[in-house]
């Protein structure tokens, strides 16, 4: 029952385990094609939301859609084999190998063997061994294998990378961009925003349950600004005279930092060589520095 | 081979399988070592006569040791045979259920495309073929003692009570996947097998002797495993229909439950 075009949709939906209320009442649609960043501190609800996507649990109010079909635990699987699945702590078969394993996932979803070989080719998994066996990388490469090898439509990634090394973690993202070009939607949870800003074009910030903000990734980095450290014998005074376009971060008697949008630069210069301090540092503002603010974190 | 749940779980548990095959093999083939004990010496007959009534409901007529037939049928399938199954059944369940759920494989193996039901039924189908299939190893534990012997095969005897084994086994190991896969509680999962494994043992056993406990003895499930009367006669019907009534409604349980509940 095709429901509209969006490929995910979550309509109000809220999920409560006794008292407490992990999700709350939200609302999102990702359209085709779309590579969503899905970010927040642990226990904003990011793998909560992901399960009632996944089916595993049953929203306790509001519906989620993905490619038009509500999303249950009784009616998630006729989706799933359109669906490819990796969570960082996703546990595997340790009886079975690497090869066995693959073998039954295309069993159940698919398989292109074109794609699958040039997966193994790609990430040159371990296939012989008991999965058990396997270091966490060589894990992952597996359920990367398995969530791939059937060329899904959507992609759903829960903080895929945790526990990975580096060059593990940049493999992975290669091929998540692959399947970006490819069309494949994506929604990756992650607390790592360096891979969120390099792999997704568009962010959702979530906190205790609630979506925060929701916004494409080149607008959210273009609205970042610059942030500058002012350095000086009782430079702390100067936060009372800031212009309305600054944003106080932090001061003490000698040094302020602060945030200001890249279009209002300009004019801070102007003010600020009028003012005496010792030594400035500007520099461009990341999305690190977006999450701490969002969080109530220090920023950098 | 990995391209059903079942036959991928048969193969998972293939250890399972053959460490337990060993225990029924060896528990079938030593028990049936005694009967030569049993049979010849005068001590039973001794007993026979001395033995008090209330005692003689506890252990089963001495009487019975002194045949093939019957010894096969009190010494290792009254007996021994229903009480292996159900550990085994508890043990089983328990690994299938609640242990997957707690490592966080079943999210992974929920996550294919699989429909709950198909999964639940899959992972009952080789549960219940690894008990048949110990089962078939108890039987053939049975014939090497009794070839061992050099005593007559009682065939018919002996595929009876492996029929009526393999039964009670399939439903006895349901009761605890039933929950364990409708819950997904490993406490709810243990507290509910070993009452009916343990309440069973204990209502059947002292319902004997004990006046009050016989009108309860219809609530233990080892009272529908009658293995004294295949014996003499065919299965009781009325056992198996409610043997299989309980196998119903835990299934039906198990399915309703697990497919609308959150997997943690």
């Amino acid at each position: 029952m095709r429901k509209g075009k969006s490929t995910i949709t979550l309509a109000n939906v809220t999920k409560r385990f006794g008292d407490f209320e992990a999700v709350s009442d939200v609302t999102l649609a990702v359209e085709p094609g779309q590579v969503v960043g899905f970010v927040g501190p642990n226990g904003a609800g990011k793998t909560t939301t992901i399960s009632m996507m996944m089916g595993f649990l049953k929203p306790s109010k509001g519906t989620v859609t993905v490619l038009g079909t509500n999303i249950e635990p009784q009616t998630s699987h006729s989706v799933h084999g359109s669906i490819g699945y990796v969570a960082g702590d996703m546990v595997l078969p340790g009886a079975l190998s690497g090869r066995q394993f693959l073998a039954f996932s295309a069993a159940r979803n698919g398989r292109i063997d074109e794609r699958f070989n040039s997966l193994v080719d790609k990430l040159q998994p371990v296939l012989h061994k008991p999965l058990k066996q396997l270091s966490r990388g060589n894990k992952q490469k597996i359920a990367l294998i398995a969530a791939l090898q059937h060329a899904p439509t959507v992609l759903i990634l829960d903080e895929p990378t945790s526990g990975l090394d580096p060059l593990m973690q940049d493999v992975f993202l290669d091929t998540v961009k692959d399947e970006s070009k490819r069309g494949t939607t994506v929604f990756m949870s992650s607390h790592i925003l360096s891979e969120v800003s390099s792999v997704c074009d568009r962010i959702v910030f979530m906190r205790a349950g609630k979506f925060i903000l929701d916004k494409p990734v080149r607008e959210l980095t273009s609205q970042l600004g610059k942030h500058i450290v002012i350095k000086g014998h009782d430079v702390g005074k100067l936060a009372k005279f800031l212009p309305d376009s600054a944003k106080l971060l932090y001061k003490n008697a000698n040094e302020i930092r602060l945030s200001i949008p890249s279009a209002n630069i300009k004019t801070f210069m102007r003010w600020i060589v009028t003012k005496e301090f010792d030594d400035i540092l500007i520099e461009d503002r990341d999305l690190d520095d977006v999450f701490h603010e969002l969080y109530g974190g220090k920023t950098k | 081979m990995m391209r059903t749940l079942l036959t991928r779980t048969l193969y998972e548990k293939r250890w399972f399988l053959a460490g337990w095959s060993v225990v029924f093999a060896v528990m079938t083939t030593l028990v049936l070592l005694f009967y030569p004990s049993f049979s010849e010496g005068p001590a039973i007959d001794e007993l026979t006569k001395t033995m008090p009534q209330q005692l003689r409901g506890l252990i089963g007529d001495p009487d019975q040791y002194k045949t093939i037939e019957g010894f096969i049928a009190s010494q290792i399938y009254d007996i021994r045979m229903p009480l292996l199954i159900m550990i085994m059944g508890l043990v089983l369940s328990v690994g299938l259920t609640v242990r997957e759920e707690e490592t966080g494989e079943l999210r992974t193996l929920s996550a294919v495309k699989l429909s709950r039901t198909r999964l639940l039924v899959e992972k009952w189908l080789a549960g219940s073929l690894i008990v048949i299939a110990l089962n078939l190893v108890a039987a053939a534990g049975t014939y090497v003692g009794v070839l061992a012997l050099g005593e007559p095969l009682p065939h018919e005897l002996i595929w009876r009570l492996m029929t009526l084994s393999s039964i009670f086994g399939i439903v006895a190991f349901s009761i605890p996947f039933s929950v364990g896969i409708g819950s997904g509680n490993r406490a709810a999962t243990m507290f509910i097998g070993l009452v009916v494994t343990v309440g069973s043992f204990l209502l059947t056993t002292f319902a004997k002797a004990v006046d009050w406990l016989k009108d309860w003895e219809v609530l233990s499930l080892v009272h529908y495993y009658d293995t004294q009367s295949l014996k003499s006669g065919d299965f009781s019907q009325a056992d198996i229909s409610v043997l299989l009534v309980v196998l119903l409604a835990v299934l039906t349980f198990a399915i309703i439950r697990f497919r609308s509940r959150d997997i943690a």
